[in-house]
């Protein structure tokens, strides 16, 4: 574990989260992805509903 | 209030997502006939014995005089009846579920044949079969100690091989 | 400060839902060795159902419903600085409540109220049952009038500054479960114990199945916050940095109190008694209600990253292997977050409306619901657990390798045990039942899942039991080292100023919800008494 020096310290409390940003899109569009997978490629194949 | 632009941009995503999945679903309900199974309509659990509609000899598969097919269930513990019925694949089927008891839960296992059956109403539901085969019907609302053996079965046939039930019609609605 | 009391409910409170977890763990294993068919000499429907029916109970009311009310008392003790107002009513809500618990356990152990927690009608139960499930919900009452009273009067004496973040929460949380138990508390003064008691021969299905539906979301919302609230409130400071955005907070909170609540009907979307319209107008609330925890997804990750990075981590994602994994806090948040991933995945599957055909009363209802609750939420109040109880008890945790190892065997049984359970959903295999007796191919399909879920759920008991162990031994063993520390509340980096007064406030809320609950519920409940109607006797399981 690394110690930040203060001025990289002030910089990341300033700064904007990239990590979580990727993640989080990531996350979202994996999401997305499988639930068009479940709702085009199981419910509607299964028959008409209504 | 301070929002940091990365978030915020992810609060805009995320809208849309929701939004995107609301317009398919509302798209598809309004267009394309994609809808929960939700006819209300009522009727006498209690008296079903002297319903026209759910006689005992009324039941099952019936073709009515425009070439639709109704399907009419009742659900009691611990089995739906007829207890074996055989429709045609890939044809709109219209089923009509009651109860004579408790509430019931019915599904056909890869299908969307699927709904409630809550006693005090019809459950109506329009659905159709891709792939013949033999399917179990299963109970799936907890509706006694019993409720494990609660299953029917339905035969789902190629189309051009199913041979319509030679019954004659007794009429649509519940009286 | 003297805050003995706050303690001692703390400790009652969290003492009675751990021990009804332990016991309804116990009869979750039983179960799912029971329905895998392998033990012959365990098969009964008799007691399956009331081992069940008793499990259900205590997972979703008891161990819930107690947790939440001890850990809201301690945080708004050390939130607010004050002690717990009307400390003689808080104990007698604690007992009204409890003795609720123990009236409703007799019937359900003994057999005689395998009704299942949803307890729907017409299948009825010995009335002492529904007397019990009311008291419990009563005495909850007494918590919520005290955690709004002591909001109400710290705003009093603290004109225009904001309130502490995990009491705004906690207090919202209070009006979320008001207004979501009044749908049971109807459903079981007006249908129910009339009906129970023999005062009335007949119950309305229909509507009692509508009332139930109101309480039945918002419920999971009520157990879910206290976890955002460790999210928000405690794990930053655990990580070693700040919480990224507080405003963001209270309005997650606020969104999620809000529109939990009207959206009932996506249990009942296979239902015939609503129509389609209603289905969808809830169905529209309940995205809506994804979109708070999407946005918690982001405050509480952008938090752990500032961590991370303080801490070295470098790059795109160096900072999560920076992080203090062996802070049982930060472990279980990182195991919290991957559960809701999926868990909410599969929520969002539930929401949509017609798609819910595909899984409705399916095994893919309980899979997805012991993901969500029983992994990432119950995975919160361990650790909310084992950092109060030092400070409860004045003694050290006994052993933090052991809870950590708890926290991953917890994760890892959780997982093994419903991924299995949501495949088992998708190939048809129905909910709540005792056996797998259906003469047909496609239950052969099924068997490798249920064997995967009996390795699962053994995992999960050994974990639930390491748990109860820990708890047990760091407060009662005989070691003379003192722990001395009081709960710390995360901070933002920068301090809030110019806080909005609708982010500080519930009474604006509670006349929103009022709107929304009277537009979505109004009509649906109000047809009951415009239809023909035909009531149903009572039937015996």
């Amino acid at each position: 574990m690394s110690e930040v020096s203060e001025e990289e310290r002030k910089k990341i409390l300033e700064s904007s989260p990239v990590g979580t940003w990727v993640l989080m899109l990531t996350v979202g569009a994996s999401m997305v992805i499988a639930w068009l997978f479940l709702y085009y490629g199981v419910f509607l194949p299964r028959g008409m509903i209504n | 209030m301070h929002i940091d632009p990365l978030e915020k941009k992810w609060a805009q995503i995320v809208l849309a997502i929701c939004a995107f999945f609301i317009v398919i679903i509302m798209f598809d309900a309004l267009f394309h006939s994609v809808n929960a199974p939700s006819n209300v309509e009522t009727i006498d659990s209690a008296k079903l014995h002297l319903s026209e509609e759910f006689a005992e000899d009324n039941l099952g598969v019936q073709v009515d005089e425009n070439g639709d097919i109704f399907i009419r269930m009742v659900a009691g513990r611990y089995s739906f009846f007829p207890k074996k019925i055989s429709v045609p694949a890939e044809t709109k089927l219209t089923f009509r579920w009651v109860s004579i008891d408790v509430l019931h839960g019915v599904h056909i296992p890869m299908t969307n044949m699927s709904t409630m059956i809550v006693p005090g109403f019809v459950a109506e539901i329009e659905t159709s079969f891709p792939k013949p085969g033999d399917y179990p019907v299963l109970c799936n609302e907890y509706c006694g100690l019993g409720h494990d053996h609660m299953w029917s079965k339905i035969d789902v046939v190629e189309k051009d091989q199913w041979i319509a039930p030679q019954t004659t019609f007794k009429g649509g609605d519940n009286k | 400060m003297n805050d003995t009391t706050g303690k001692n409910l703390a400790l009652s409170h969290m003492w009675v839902a751990f021990i009804a977890f332990i016991l309804a763990c116990f009869m979750g294993e039983y179960q799912v060795l029971e329905r895998s068919g392998l033990f012959e000499a365990l098969d009964s429907p008799t007691i399956y159902f009331a081992s069940v029916s008793t499990h259900g109970v205590l997972m979703a009311y008891v161990l819930t419903t107690f947790f939440i009310m001890g850990f809201g008392y301690y945080t708004a003790s050390t939130s607010l600085k004050v002690p717990v107002w009307n400390e003689k009513l808080a104990w007698g809500g604690f007992f009204l409540a409890l003795l609720g618990v123990v009236l409703a356990a007799v019937p359900l152990l003994l057999g005689l109220a395998s009704v299942l927690y949803t307890f729907y009608p017409p299948v009825e139960a010995h009335y002492i049952f529904y007397v019990g499930a009311t008291l419990l919900i009563v005495g909850s009452w007494v918590w919520c009038g005290i955690m709004i009273v002591m909001f109400l009067q710290w705003k009093e004496e603290h004109p225009g500054e904001p309130v502490p973040l995990a009491m705004f929460a906690t207090t919202m949380n209070a009006l979320l479960w008001l207004w979501t138990s009044a749908g049971v508390a109807l459903e079981s003064l007006f249908l129910i114990l009339p009906w129970a008691f023999g005062w009335v021969d007949t119950i309305d299905v229909g509507m009692a199945r509508t009332l139930f539906a109101w309480t039945l979301h918002p419920i999971v919302y009520f157990w879910l916050i206290p976890a955002y609230i460790a999210f928000y409130t405690l794990v930053p400071k655990h990580a070693g940095s700040y919480l990224f955005s507080d405003e963001l907070a209270r309005a997650a909170f606020i969104v999620l109190v809000v529109f939990s609540l009207p959206i009932g009907f996506h249990h009942l979307y296979m239902d015939p008694e609503q129509a389609k319209g209603w289905k969808l107008l809830h169905s529209v609330g309940t995205f809506i209600v994804s979109i708070p925890t999407f946005m918690t997804g982001f405050t509480v990750i952008a938090s752990l990253e500032v961590a991370g990075r303080l801490r070295g981590g470098k790059g795109m994602f160096g900072w999560i292997g920076s992080l203090p994994w062996t802070n049982t806090m930060v472990l279980s948040v990182i195991l919290s977050l991957v559960m809701l991933i999926f868990g909410g995945w599969g929520g969002l599957v539930n929401a949509s409306y017609a798609m819910n055909a595909m899984i409705h009363n399916t095994a893919w209802v309980p899979g997805h619901f012991h993901l969500i609750f029983a992994g990432t939420t119950v995975i919160m109040y361990f650790s909310i657990a084992y950092y109060l109880w030092p400070i409860l008890t004045k003694k050290p945790i006994y052993s933090n390798n052991l809870a950590l190892v708890q926290l991953w065997t917890w994760f890892i049984g959780m997982s093994i045990m419903t991924t299995p359970w949501h495949v088992l959903g998708l190939l048809g295999q129905p909910r709540r039942i005792s056996s797998v007796v259906y003469n047909n191919l496609i239950t052969l399909s099924w068997e490798p899942y249920e064997l995967l879920m009996i390795l699962g759920g053994l995992i999960l008991l050994g974990s639930a039991c390491l748990f109860v162990y820990l708890l047990f031994k760091t407060q009662f063993s005989a070691t003379t080292e003192v722990y001395e520390g009081e709960v710390e509340y995360a901070e933002t980096y920068q301090p809030v100023t110019n806080l909005p007064e609708y982010l500080n406030d519930i009474k604006i809320w509670n006349k929103v919800i009022a709107v929304l609950m009277f537009i979505s519920f109004g009509i649906p409940i109000l047809q009951f008494f415009f239809l023909d109607t035909y009531d149903s006797s009572a039937w015996d399981f």
